[in-house]
């Protein structure tokens, strides 16, 4: 696993690229976890809700899959890819400090079935090239995890 | 001590000192007995119990050093008058006061001779700002708002991104995709002027009002230009700078042909606009000004919305914000909302235009070095909800809702903070569930 000031970023991950924090996981069995990476967390500070849009919810790669909200900050959680919500994470809403404490294990934020999962995995980066574009990123917005 | 004896540097700002205080604010100072009766209703002294904060105590100490410079007796029997020279300490000590008193004006219902203290004390702050004394972290707020367009310096791009997502979210609760959130329409009724905390952290208010002018039709819009309502420097005491901010509303209200300016949950956005701009610019504006809440109550009264208060079932009180209540005259507007909104609203105790400020006013929330004596000055707030049982505190003004946070936090409150056009919106009846 990469670490960036302080961040941790899996390189088997998944990750939109840009600046619109989060992160994919492709599960065998076909669906995508997704959820807020390190950095995304920390920009963020002490979250304090998670609110996923509804079970059974189309969304488009990119759009909103849930409002994450922080002491300082409310807004959208993107998509990672399109398609609908099959799971979210109940323990995270229960307890959004997940979110910040284990973004990548307990803290994700929702399961999806995606609708185009080959053509939408094409567009996110991932390995290296995650790592380059993160450690651009938070060059860029003074980004730390420390 | 005359003026023509003093060094060349406090000669500039004793002569900064006379320039503010001549005139009505000399009358108030020559008119006050001291008699105290204003500390009781002060929240800072209420809160601290430091007598420095009484009203009259801040008007005794800019009476001091200004009857120094400008009366024969204090220019030549300082002591015997009790006059002071306007040396590091006493600049410090009226920087002290003039910026951790919010403004609120309560003292001036309990003043028997009606004296404003908070006249004077922006008068202080008109005369600390010349003099380059304005708390460092309140100036770069207001030179983000002058400079940048905004307090939290938010780019376009940044604020495209944001009304996006905005638009997203109001598709959604409104289940219509073709529902939009407006910008720059020329000619459009309404400009609504948002603030930047409202962007970044508080965006339920935006998208709240939203989808209520979205029920309504109402004509509406936002501006790319313009989307700070705040005004920093009626806080820092920048005059210059003030005005120009209050004109540039002006401006984006004139080339979209708006004809009403509609300012959102922010006390002294509203107040600023409302009733001292005509006389900042001297000409009286061509267009009407209102608040969010006034309009929402409009909405109500209309019957232009129905609204479900089951929806809202928690007992739910009202923190007056004092630029909206006692400044601004929004008293029975709000309740017109929760009472429609909220299945068992209580009021606070007292309330209305004699509420007791939160303490997060006047500017004082963005100074950290002041934040202990905020969060002190906030205990007649805190603990009159904690009296009042509510699960709940509803109000109208970003910076309140910021300091009842933080109350919430400090005095042990099991309460949520929210904002009036939140619970309303939550609690609109679609039109297909309408009677």
């Amino acid at each position: 696993m990469a670490v960036i000031n302080g961040c941790n970023i899996p390189e088997d991950l998944y990750y939109l690229a840009g600046d619109k924090l989060v992160w994919a996981r492709f599960e065998d069995d076909g669906t995508v976890t997704a959820g807020v990476p390190d950095p995304g967390q920390a920009v963020a500070g002490k979250v304090v809700a998670v609110t996923p849009k509804k079970l059974g919810r189309s969304i488009d790669r990119g759009k909103s899959m849930g409002t994450l909200e922080s002491g300082k900050w409310v807004g959208p959680i993107p998509a990672p890819v399109s398609g609908e919500i099959l799971a979210i994470n109940e323990a995270a809403t229960a307890n959004p400090s997940l979110v910040n404490d284990d973004p990548y294990g307990e803290g994700w934020i929702v399961k999806l079935q995606p609708s185009n999962a080959d053509e939408d995995k094409a567009e996110l980066v991932t390995g290296q090239a995650a790592v380059k574009a993160f450690q651009q990123l938070m060059a860029e917005r003074d980004i730390s995890c420390q | 001590m005359a003026i023509n004896d003093v060094d060349v540097q406090t000669k500039d700002v004793v002569e900064l000192l006379g320039d503010k205080v001549k005139g009505p604010v000399e009358t108030s100072l020559d008119i006050c007995a001291h008699c105290g009766i204003c500390a009781d209703s002060c929240h800072l002294y209420a809160g601290t119990g430091d007598v420095e904060q009484i009203p009259s105590a801040r008007a005794q100490q800019l009476e001091k050093v200004y009857k120094r410079y400008y009366t024969k007796l204090g220019q030549i029997a300082p002591r015997l008058v009790g006059a002071e020279d306007l040396d590091e300490e006493v600049l410090d000590r009226l920087q002290r006061i003039a910026y951790q008193c919010t403004l609120c004006r309560r003292c001036a219902l309990y003043c028997p001779f009606g004296i404003d203290n908070a006249t004077m004390v922006a008068s202080i702050r008109a005369f600390l700002a010349e003099a380059g004394r304005i708390p460092p972290a309140l100036e770069e707020h207001t030179n983000n708002a002058y400079e940048k367009g905004n307090t939290l310096a938010i780019s376009d791009e940044q604020f495209l991104d944001r009304i996006e997502w905005f638009e997203e979210e109001l598709q959604d609760a409104v289940d219509d995709d073709e529902a939009t959130i407006p910008l720059d329409k020329q000619g459009a009724r309404i400009l609504f002027v948002p603030t930047p905390i409202q962007i970044m952290r508080f965006p339920s208010v935006i998208i709240s009002a939203a989808k209520i002018f979205h029920a309504v039709g109402e004509d509406w819009t936002l501006s790319t230009r313009r989307f700070d309502g705040t005004n920093f420097a009626l806080f820092s005491g920048e005059e210059a700078k003030r005005n120009e901010m209050a004109q540039r509303l002006v401006d984006e209200m004139e080339r979209l042909g708006a004809k009403v300016l509609l300012l959102s949950e922010c006390g002294h956005s509203y107040w600023a606009m409302k009733y001292a701009a005509e006389h900042w610019l001297h000409k009286p504006l061509p267009f009407k000004v209102m608040n969010i809440v006034e309009l929402l109550a409009q909405y109500i009264s209309e019957g232009r919305i129905k609204l479900d208060p089951s929806v809202n079932p928690k007992t739910i009180t009202y923190h007056d914000p004092c630029n909206l209540s006692r400044k601004g005259g929004l008293l029975d507007e709000p309740r017109v909302c929760l009472e429609a909104a909220a299945e068992d609203f209580v009021e606070l105790s007292p309330c209305r235009e004699k509420a007791w400020c939160c303490g997060g006013g006047g500017g004082v929330i963005t100074i950290p070095e002041y934040d202990e004596v905020r969060l002190a000055a906030g205990k007649p707030k805190a603990e009159q909800i904690r009296e009042s049982g509510a699960e709940v505190v509803a109000t109208a003004c970003d910076n309140c809702k910021l300091q009842l946070m933080e109350l919430a936090e400090r005095y042990g409150l099991d309460v949520s903070v929210v904002g009036v056009v939140d619970l309303v919106a939550d609690a609109m009846i679609p039109d297909e569930e309408k009677e």
